[in-house]
């Protein structure tokens, strides 16, 4: 093989490269948001009483699709954090998965609620496309203690193909 | 040099279909707690009254009561506190030579401060607990901020036996000014 057969080479496997490298990107996308009002309906009992401290949002609150998986041998994990904009100590955030969705990969793990910190940690996992799998969200840490306020915050759903 | 280009390319083809493959999606979550001014009073309707001195020519003796609880849930942005007020409605009045005061006489820890010496009650609204921020007095039976009236005689001879007042005192939680 003679000099410029190998750079021909190289520049056809690059240009290769780089069509897997958008071909194979897996996708994630997440589809509701969640706002709690908090207000004096939300008293444990009559005047003078505290706030409850728990507040879960609908079991179908956030929907997620995976896709653009290379097929159902395609294993992947998602990841989950959040990133504060407004939010206190005392709040803690925890997320599960209430469904498979559809698809004919795998998925598993996750059915149980685990805290959202502010740092990655593994969530689920599976295999292959899989669209329509729902998360629910629990706040605990409502009191009195917390003044009135809009306390907010990002969670980050992250796909890695592994 | 084929192979080890296309080995190259295989090694990379790995590389391209696991480190770049990933996504990241996001979400919202909003905890909204509004405003709260929730209040209540333990006892519906107290009775005061004057009697007979145990002494001949002693002047009658003040009444009390401090059977009565205010209870209240506040909640407050930053920077804000409420003050709990009490009067009477304009035709209300104590009985001829009386007057009615009413002191916090104790307090939940952490929901004010109680108006040292209280207030003799009028139908100007005026405070008996100051500096509360968000809290929860508690719904025990001793929880809250205790209510101490008295009726005073103020005057003897102006006492009049027949003169049965009846008053309704409105306990009010506001945003201090």
């Amino acid at each position: 093989m003679n000099g410029k057969l190998a750079s021909d080479l190289t520049v056809y496997l690059s240009v290769l490269l780089l069509s897997v490298g958008v071909s194979w990107a897996i996708s994630i996308s997440a589809t509701g948001s969640w706002t709690e009002i908090v207000d004096e309906n939300d008293l444990a009992g009559p005047a003078g009483s505290a706030l409850n401290s728990d507040y879960e949002s609908a079991a179908d609150q956030v929907s997620t699709d995976i896709t653009e998986t290379t097929g159902d041998a395609d294993d992947w994990a998602v990841s989950i954090k959040r990133v504060d904009t407004n939010w206190h100590a005392n709040l803690h955030l925890y997320a599960k998965r209430t469904s498979d969705g559809t698809g004919t990969g795998s998925i598993s793990g996750g059915a149980a609620y685990q805290e959202i910190t502010t740092g990655n940690l593994s969530f689920f996992g599976g295999s292959g496309n899989r669209t329509g799998i729902d998360i629910q969200q629990k706040v605990t840490g409502i009191s009195t203690q917390l003044g009135s306020d809009n306390y907010s915050t990002t969670v980050y759903y992250t796909v890695i193909d592994i | 040099m084929k192979r080890s280009i296309i080995a190259f390319a295989v090694i990379c083809f790995a590389l391209a279909g696991s480190a770049f493959a990933a996504d990241t999606a996001t979400q919202t979550v909003n905890m909204n707690i509004a405003d709260i001014s929730v209040l209540d009073v333990t006892s519906a309707s107290i009775t005061l009254e004057i009697v007979a001195p145990g002494t001949g020519g002693a002047t009658p003796a003040d009444d009390t009561d401090n059977s009565s609880y205010a209870q209240y849930s506040s909640v407050v942005g930053s920077g804000t506190t409420r003050n709990l007020s009490a009067a009477w409605g304009g035709s209300d009045a104590a009985p001829a030579g009386c007057s009615l005061t009413l002191e916090v006489g104790s307090l939940t820890a952490g929901c004010g401060s109680a108006v040292s010496g209280g207030v003799t009650i009028t139908s100007e609204a005026q405070n008996i607990v100051t500096a509360i921020g968000t809290c929860a007095t508690g719904v025990g039976a001793t929880d809250g901020a205790r209510l101490d009236y008295t009726l005073s005689v103020d005057t003897a001879t102006s006492l009049d036996a027949s003169d049965d007042q009846s008053a309704t005192i409105t306990l009010t939680l506001t945003d201090a000014s």
